[in-house]
């Protein structure tokens, strides 16, 4: 096996790649309104370097009533310095680091596997299988598919937390301070890419630098040094997050009612059961296994963030470790386990599976181990029955999950991926010549921002519901874009169809006023 | 030695009457929802209405993804994990209960490993595999006899798992007494949960 480890490990990452590459500018359908955000912002920085509101390279992004952050929006930028100004560019930097993360995956589970941590003749033994295994069930993991292909800040996240962990992995074995450096600047940028980390990386740097001052006390200065390090380098963060701006976020989602006239008890008892329900919530089965988070853009309704086959590995990868609980190994995974949906917990709705995601690594390790374990402790003439069932069943799972992926998705969740936008643009670029002035009703959602990355040298009014003509334009023809049924005037140019939607449903219409 | 032991027979009555208490919540549904229980014609609809996505895609295809075979046992395995979702644990057996259950599963766990058949075995197989009987052919029986057949051999199974957790560890009492007072002070965000799971 250890001869073949690398082809192994070369044909997983070039899978991934390719499931998050292909199609991907066609699946999802249509750039959400925070992709196109992004991508106008990062086109804006690149060529004005300025933002959508003209704030000279900022560290904060404002969109729609909150407040971005950066590492994605400037990632970006270089994307689009390769692609051009397209949904590609957008989507290109999640797909990629997403499938990094695949690598880094494997790199980090080897070393946790082979270390000391371990601490069991099982786990050592069986640490490459582990490794590879775990990277290929992230590899063709609906959740991380999912998450990897748009434009979702909190994949970039998730690669570089396993990144961060991963050297600091490293630096715990070996001690060379490099690899601590690198550790804590990956972990810093978590704290700039993705809102969850900023309540994650905290709690878990304050564990890990305690873990490492125990074990390297002679180098307590160095790593005291980098700590401070990533405490200067986090102050501009912890300054934002106690601004207004940076509290919009958490006080829009809070899953907490802050209501003065209750009692203290009242207050924290409602706090902690909230808490503990949102919590517990993320262990669902129902949500694991069946319906995910039931929001269109996170997941597929027929799907569960796990594939169905997974179940009884999950339960047996959570026994074996349970019986290996005295093991470091079995504490960090516990940890992970209970630190990954805090962020999520403490926000409605939930279960949530962006702000959760993290739960996708400790999950996918504790189905591996579970495989692995009944693979090992089977005899061989049952062995090859069970698994080539188990096989032939996980493949069939997976290739009807790329089925509705690609074939069902795009028509049944069209309006959750802001589809339709592109097409307005571009038939409003075919008109624009002949009218004194466009007119775009804000009842077709945030429209400003989708005008501005596909085209930005047109220059719409944007007007509210019950808005009258301008005298000065009485006279004079104009294009009027709406998503309304109402009857403006007597002339409608075009209608604009949802793209692929098997109804003909209607996005927009153009008329002349 | 005799008043620790005492002290967990206490604790598991107090369970089991706080179990019995939350088991009456469910005296006034008649059935359970229609969620957990399959439907030929519902799973033909559905069928269809996947089929319809399918626009120009060869029919073979079509079939391989959608065809009743495939869409019985998914139909089934999402109603099954209904059963065993954690709003309808907490129900009847509460944060106790489920600890309970967890634990009990895992001490058969550990004797499946040492190969030690236990007659818990036989009661878990009978608490996973009977949901199927109520999924598939929703029998019309009084939902008393449907409760005492499914929801009463959950919580001897948790029961179970429960007293194997006190008498084999030294601070299971402590971690039981908290639990308990968690379940009850906790239930105010749980008691109505039972209504969800009830026909209208």
């Amino acid at each position: 096996m250890k001869k073949y480890t690398k082809l192994i490990l070369v044909l997983i990452f070039c899978l991934a790649l390719f499931l998050r590459l292909y199609k991907l500018i066609e699946v999802p359908p249509g750039l959400y309104i925070d992709e196109v955000s992004i991508g106008y912002n990062a086109y804006s920085i690149l060529k004005n370097g300025v933002d959508e509101h003209g704030r000279k390279y900022p560290l904060w992004f404002e969109a729609f009533g909150e407040y971005k952050l950066p590492v994605y929006i400037y990632l970006t930028t270089m994307s689009i310095v390769v692609f051009g100004k397209n949904e590609f560019a957008v989507r290109f930097p999640s797909a990629f680091f997403g499938s990094l993360s695949i690598l880094a995956f494997y790199f980090l589970i080897k070393e946790i596997f082979t270390s000391r941590l371990a601490g069991n003749k099982f786990f050592k033994n069986q640490a490459l299988n582990i490794a590879l295994l775990s990277s290929f069930l992230l590899a063709i993991s609906s959740w991380h598919l999912q998450l990897s292909r748009p434009g979702f800040e909190v994949n970039l996240a998730l690669t570089f937390f396993i990144f961060g962990s991963l050297f600091s992995v490293l630096f715990w074995k070996k001690g060379k301070m490099v690899n601590l450096f690198l550790g804590f600047l990956f972990f810093i940028l978590t704290f700039y890419t993705y809102n969850s980390f900023r309540i994650i990386t905290p709690i878990y740097l304050v564990f890990l630098s305690i873990v490492l001052l125990l074990k390297y006390p002679q180098k307590r200065k160095e790593i005291l040094c980098i700590g401070l390090l990533f405490l200067i380098l986090s102050l501009p963060m912890i300054n934002f997050s106690f601004s207004s701006g940076g509290r919009a976020r958490f006080l829009a989602t809070t899953a907490f009612n802050i209501d003065d006239k209750q009692s203290f008890i009242d207050k924290w008892s409602d706090f902690f059961f909230v808490f503990l329900q949102n919590f517990f919530a993320h262990f669902s089965l129902n949500f694991l296994f069946n319906s995910g988070d039931h929001i269109g853009r996170h997941g597929l309704r027929e799907f569960g963030v796990l594939a169905k086959w997974q179940l009884p590995f999950l339960f047996l990868g959570f026994f074996t470790m349970f019986k290996n609980r005295k093991t470091a190994l079995s504490k960090l995974l516990g940890s992970l386990l209970i630190l990954s949906p805090i962020p999520a917990a403490l926000t409605t709705p939930s279960p949530h599976c962006l702000r959760s995601f993290l739960l996708i690594l400790p999950l996918e390790i504790l189905i591996a181990v579970g495989i692995i374990y009944l693979w090992v402790t089977l005899k061989n003439k049952w062995r090859i029955s069970i698994f080539t069932f188990i096989c032939l069943l996980s493949l069939y799972e997976f290739i009807f999950y790329l089925h509705y992926y690609y074939v069902h998705y795009p028509k049944t969740n069209i309006i959750e991926w802001g589809a339709g936008y592109k097409q307005v643009v571009e038939k409003v670029c075919q008109y624009k010549d002949k009218y004194e002035a466009i007119v775009v009703n804000n009842q077709l959602g945030h429209p400003y921002i989708y005008f501005l990355f596909y085209n930005d040298q047109i220059q719409p009014i944007f007007i509210q519901p019950g808005w009258e003509k301008p005298k000065d334009l009485k006279n004079k023809p104009l294009l009027y874009v709406t998503n309304s049924v109402d009857k403006p005037s007597e002339k409608m140019l075009d209608i604009i169809y949802l793209p692929n939607s098997p109804n003909k449903d209607i996005f927009a219409r153009l008329w002349e006023i | 030695m005799k008043k620790i032991n005492l002290i967990k027979y206490i604790l598991i009555g107090i369970v089991i009457i706080y179990q019995f208490i939350l088991l009456r919540n469910f005296f006034s549904c008649w059935d359970f929802k229609s969620d957990f229980h399959f439907s030929s014609y519902g799973l033909r609809l559905k069928i269809e209405g996947e089929i319809n996505n399918d626009v120009g895609i060869p029919f073979i295809i079509v079939r391989f993804f959608h065809n009743k075979i495939n869409f019985f046992i998914l139909d089934i395995f999402k109603r099954w994990i209904f059963f065993w979702d954690l709003p309808f644990l907490l129900s009847h057996l509460s944060i106790i209960g489920v600890f309970g259950l967890l634990a009990g599963a895992w001490y058969l766990f550990e004797a499946v490993i040492k190969k030690e058949i236990k007659s818990d075995l036989f009661l878990f197989i009978y608490i996973v595999f009977f949901p199927f009987l109520e999924i598939i052919f929703s029998p019309k029986l009084p939902f008393l006899i449907k409760i005492c057949l499914m929801l009463i051999p959950r919580q001897l199974f948790a029961l179970s798992g429960l007293w194997k957790f006190l008498t084999r560890n030294k601070k299971g009492v402590l971690i039981v007494i908290g639990l308990i007072f968690i379940s009850i002070f906790g239930q105010r965000f749980f008691i109505n949960e039972f209504k969800n799971f009830c026909a209208e």
